[in-house]
């Protein structure tokens, strides 16, 4: 065996037990949702179900309205990332290649948001949503979750402007490029990636979040999938974990595949960045 | 085509002069919808929470009169309150710190050139694409004592865990909540870290693998100083995310049993939501904001002597 | 083409004043390379120029316009960077074609000049390749490709032979000033490198801590450098200095001293005016004669502690009229470390600078 292939195999060994503690509950959510209610509350419970059972999933989309907290919760998702993404992009851009008053207050600024968590403030946000009409509106939630995430778009959007060599710009301005068309055709490609991690990661984190949706959104109908995930446990006389577990597939599963592919285009964004 | 000196500014400099500075104010234009954005979501609330925690409020939100500090009071003499602060140290403390004892580790390995160090990295970083909702529920399920996956795994290894309720003591579900909160802050805290190892220059491993250290010797004098920065980034933001953190204890137990696992953040839910206080609920985030703004001023107050000592 | 005028250009970063009043004609065709050390604010006037950088104070013309207002994508200038700043997502051929492409041209016109560019410049078969699969010569060619492609106004290089290895920049040196011969592009040349200013320079423009020293021909410069400066920054060996005070002989023919030595070098005739003057007495290693000898009395003698051998020429290291003095030499000198040798100069060579201003005197 060569040595790398040792150092592989005890690489992995090392990350085995933490990898267990992070699998062991996909194993679970995926071996749930595919059994039958009965099958749960067997006295011999076992690891494999019966068969592929598939009838949680459409109990789900047919009895409980699931396809509704599924659109609701891309609704939601991509609104906040647009419109973080709509107001970060400037702010990142300014601060990352123009002079600007007041720089440095901007950026402790931003830090102060991130102090104060959406949760503290549930009361105020409340307030405020009930004072514009907005409790129970989808849109609410969009402009919440873009408030608080913004600050995190507009660092990671920062830190990948500024690998972007300043020199690029100014050879496409040397070459007649308008202000406008060398932020399109030159800094744009280039940040591409970035600006794609970016938007996944508040994709994902808007997608995730729990207290703003289950305190501003009151009506059933309007509950995003982690909200009516959770409902679902409390709502009935005995919790049916095989739903829950279809449910939380569904709303985890292609979270999870976006997230991880993340990773590929991150990892060649930054060896396309890293040329000069 | 001699050098003159001039000291003076020429006319000219002067035309150029102006049109520069009203151009960086008007560069202002870039960052105003953001701050704007921000003021309104997050200025507002801040201002309302202030003034109702020193308000008398009504369940249906309606200002009944000036409370003064009788809100402060309310929950500083509310035993719950100050279990839930204690419990808060406790949960942030063990999560804080169990975090950065597992992340720092595992960046390390996942930094090393291995075989499928790309599939290692994703499924490690996994936990932070799932919501904490859902992450609570399916341990919620996984430890369930009647048909749990865990029981059911522990009692395949012959332990002798059949039926255990792991939620129904206090003790317990705190450990186990602080064990999920652990697995979640993982990720990001890792993402960090592995950002600060790969800032680190090849080159200062190998200088000091010429100076004769062992790589031992290059990960504790190298490795670790060079991180330091980074692992404060990592601490200062997972002290404020996990102080704040809401849904594993709200979803997993509820604050119960008994209020044994119950921190601010949930008594302060509790308090707005359950019961209808919410001029208490909000004295309550008025007190956690200061909390984490003491920590603030403390962590500055740290590092500020630090830098100015070495 | 064009010319290009700077009228009394200066810069400041807030009560920092980097440039102090710069004031430079360049005619049209013609290469001109300014050098210095760094920090003298080479690179910041060439990018005034370029328009990259306010212009704090001063006009800068190009073919007679004020263009201090105009942005850099209407100065229709063309800049090589150090770096070289070719972008990364896009092939060689694209990267040659980009300003076309923006100008509006259509496409088999754009072919055809990114291909004459790549004949010119032997890039044609990398044409598909994208930046990072160039090697840093290759580089280096594009982007002067992707400025000779559009036909601009001028040409201004900001030390763009920096990335490259001592062999490949006398390589791309030779290239360039073929290049210039071709196309007669007004261009201004910055490099820290006076060999570099030297060899490819229709006229040198000299700088030191934001002000213009001297501006001339490369010969003008070795031959007549009008401050120490100059004299001890063009040229290699850098050229040796001995300081002393002007005497007048029995006939008051000017002459001085060097060192402790009972020396006697006599100066010219012009010298006369400045008896009790302290100066420096300027000479290149190049302009001073070595014989081995014994110390004799009247003339320099120096100790040798160091022999560099290069093959076509001998450079020693001496120790003489208490300071270090560097002597180069065309003969295979057959000396070693701790010989004696006579010094003489060459006394149409000396370059004489007053001791305080720095400025020549003969």
């Amino acid at each position: 065996m060569s040595s790398k292939a040792k150092f592989s195999l005890l690489c992995w060994g090392a990350l085995m037990p933490l990898m267990v503690v992070i699998l062991f509950p996909y194993a679970t959510m995926l071996s749930t949702a595919l059994k039958r209610k009965d099958e749960i509350f067997q006295f011999e419970i076992s690891w494999l179900p019966d068969g592929l059972y598939l009838g949680n999933f459409v109990e789900l989309f047919v009895n409980r309205g699931f396809g509704q907290a599924i659109f609701n919760s891309i609704y939601i998702s991509v609104g906040a990332t647009l419109v973080s993404l709509l107001v970060a992009l400037p702010a990142a851009y300014a601060l990352s290649r123009l002079k600007l008053p007041g720089k440095s207050t901007f950026r402790t600024y931003l830090l102060i948001t991130q102090m104060i968590s959406p949760i503290v403030l549930i009361v105020g946000l409340f307030r405020l949503f009930a004072y514009l009409g907005m409790i129970n509106d989808l849109n609410a939630l969009v402009f919440a979750h873009s408030a608080f995430y913004m600050a995190f778009a507009v660092w990671m959007l920062q830190s990948y402007f500024d690998t972007i060599p300043k020199d690029l710009e100014e050879a496409a301005w040397m070459d007649g490029a308008s202000r406008f068309a060398s932020f399109r055709r030159v800094f744009l490609p280039l940040c591409l990636p970035g600006i794609a991690v970016t938007s996944l990661f508040t994709f994902v984190n808007s997608w995730n979040e729990y207290a703003m949706a289950l305190t501003i959104l009151r009506d059933g109908s309007l509950q995003t999938a982690p909200v009516r995930i959770a409902f679902l446990t409390g709502t009935l006389y005995e919790t049916e974990w095989n739903i829950i577990m279809a449910a939380t597939l569904i709303a985890t599963l292609p979270v999870a595949i976006v997230f991880a592919s993340i990773q590929s285009y991150l990892i060649r964004g930054l060896s396309l960045g890293g040329v000069k | 085509m001699q050098a003159t000196q001039t000291n003076d500014l020429a006319p000219s400099g002067r035309r150029a002069r102006k049109p520069r500075e009203s151009r960086n104010l008007s560069n202002l234009v870039f960052i105003l919808p953001s701050i704007a954005l921000s003021l309104t979501i997050i200025g507002y609330p801040i201002f309302e929470v202030l003034r109702m925690a020193v308000m008398d409020v009504n369940r249906f939100g309606k200002i009944r009169g000036f409370e003064g500090f009788g809100n402060f009071i309310k929950i500083f003499s509310d035993p719950v309150f100050i279990q839930s602060s204690w419990q808060t140290l406790i949960w942030t403390v063990s999560v804080v710190g169990g975090t950065v004892l597992v992340a720092v580790p595992v960046a390390i390995v996942l930094n090393e050139d291995f075989h499928g160090r790309s599939i290692a990295r994703t499924i490690i970083l996994l936990p932070w694409a799932v919501s904490l909702a859902m992450t609570a529920l399916v341990w919620r399920f996984v430890v369930n004592g009647d048909f749990g996956t865990l029981n059911l795994a522990l009692t395949q290894l012959g332990l002798p865990f059949n039926n255990h309720p792991w939620l129904a003591d206090a003790q317990s579900a705190f450990a186990i909540e602080i064990l999920v909160g652990i697995l979640v802050s993982v990720p990001f805290t890792v993402t960090i870290i592995l950002g600060g190892l790969t800032s680190i220059p090849v080159t200062l491993y190998e200088a000091a693998a010429m100076d004769g250290a062992t790589r031992w010797q290059s990960l504790r004098r190298i490795t670790l100083p060079m991180l330091s920065p980074f692992l404060q980034i990592a601490i200062v933001l997972n002290v404020i995310y996990v102080f704040n953190s809401f849904p594993i204890i709200w979803i997993m137990t509820n604050g119960g049993p008994a209020n044994g696992t119950d921190i601010l953040i949930t008594y302060v839910y509790k308090q707005a939501f359950a019961f209808g206080k919410l001029d208490v609920a909000a004295a309550g985030s008025v007190v956690m904001f200061l909390m984490l703004l003491c920590f603030s001023v403390l962590y500055l107050f740290m590092t500020r002597n630090r830098s100015t000592d070495g | 083409m064009s010319s290009i005028e700077i009228r009394n250009v200066t810069k400041s970063y807030g009560a920092l004043q980097v440039l102090h009043g710069i004031d430079l004609n360049i005619v049209d065709e013609e290469f001109v390379v300014l050098v210095g050390p760094s920090g003298c604010g080479k690179s910041t006037l060439l990018r005034m120029i370029a328009g990259l950088e306010e212009i704090s104070g001063g006009d800068v013309l190009i073919d007679g316009d004020r263009i201090n207002d105009v942005s850099p994508q209407k100065r229709d200038l063309a800049m090589v960077f150090q770096s070289y700043a070719l972008y990364p997502h896009m092939t060689v051929a694209e990267n040659m074609g980009f300003s076309l492409s923006l100008s509006g041209a259509k496409k088999p016109q754009i072919q055809k000049e990114v291909g004459e560019a790549a004949k010119i410049l032997h890039l044609e078969d990398y044409l598909e390749r994208l930046p990072k699969n160039l090697s840093g010569g290759q580089r280096q060619r594009v982007a002067m490709g992707r400025a000779i492609v559009r036909d601009p106004k001028a040409f201004l290089f900001d030390e763009p032979l920096s990335n490259l290895d001592a062999k490949l920049r006398t390589h791309m040196r030779a290239e360039i000033r073929q290049l210039h011969q071709t196309l007669n592009a007004t261009s201004v040349y910055v490099t820290h490198d006076q060999i570099e200013a030297m060899t490819l320079a229709d006229r040198i423009v000299v700088m030191n801590a934001g002000r213009i020293e001297q501006v001339g021909s490369p010969i003008e410069l070795f031959d007549t450098p009008m401050t120490k400066f100059v004299a001890g920054f063009i040229g290699a060996p850098t050229m040796n200095f001995f300081d002393g005070c002007v005497q007048a002989d029995v006939d008051a023919n000017p002459y001085i001293t060097l060192g402790a030595d009972n020396s006697h070098v006599p100066l010219p005739e012009g010298m006369k005016n400045h008896v009790g003057q302290q100066v420096s007495i300027g000479i290149r290693p190049q302009h001073i004669l070595a014989e081995p000898a014994a110390p004799e009395s009247g003339m320099i003698t120096g100790s040798v502690s160091l022999v560099e051998q290069t093959g076509c020429e001998t450079n020693l290291l001496l120790s003489a009229a208490g300071q270090q003095v560097t002597v180069q030499t065309k003969e295979r000198m057959n000396v070693a470390t701790g010989d004696w040798v006579n010094l003489s100069l060459k006394a149409d060579c000396l370059h004489i600078f007053d001791q305080g201003t720095g400025r020549r005197l003969n």
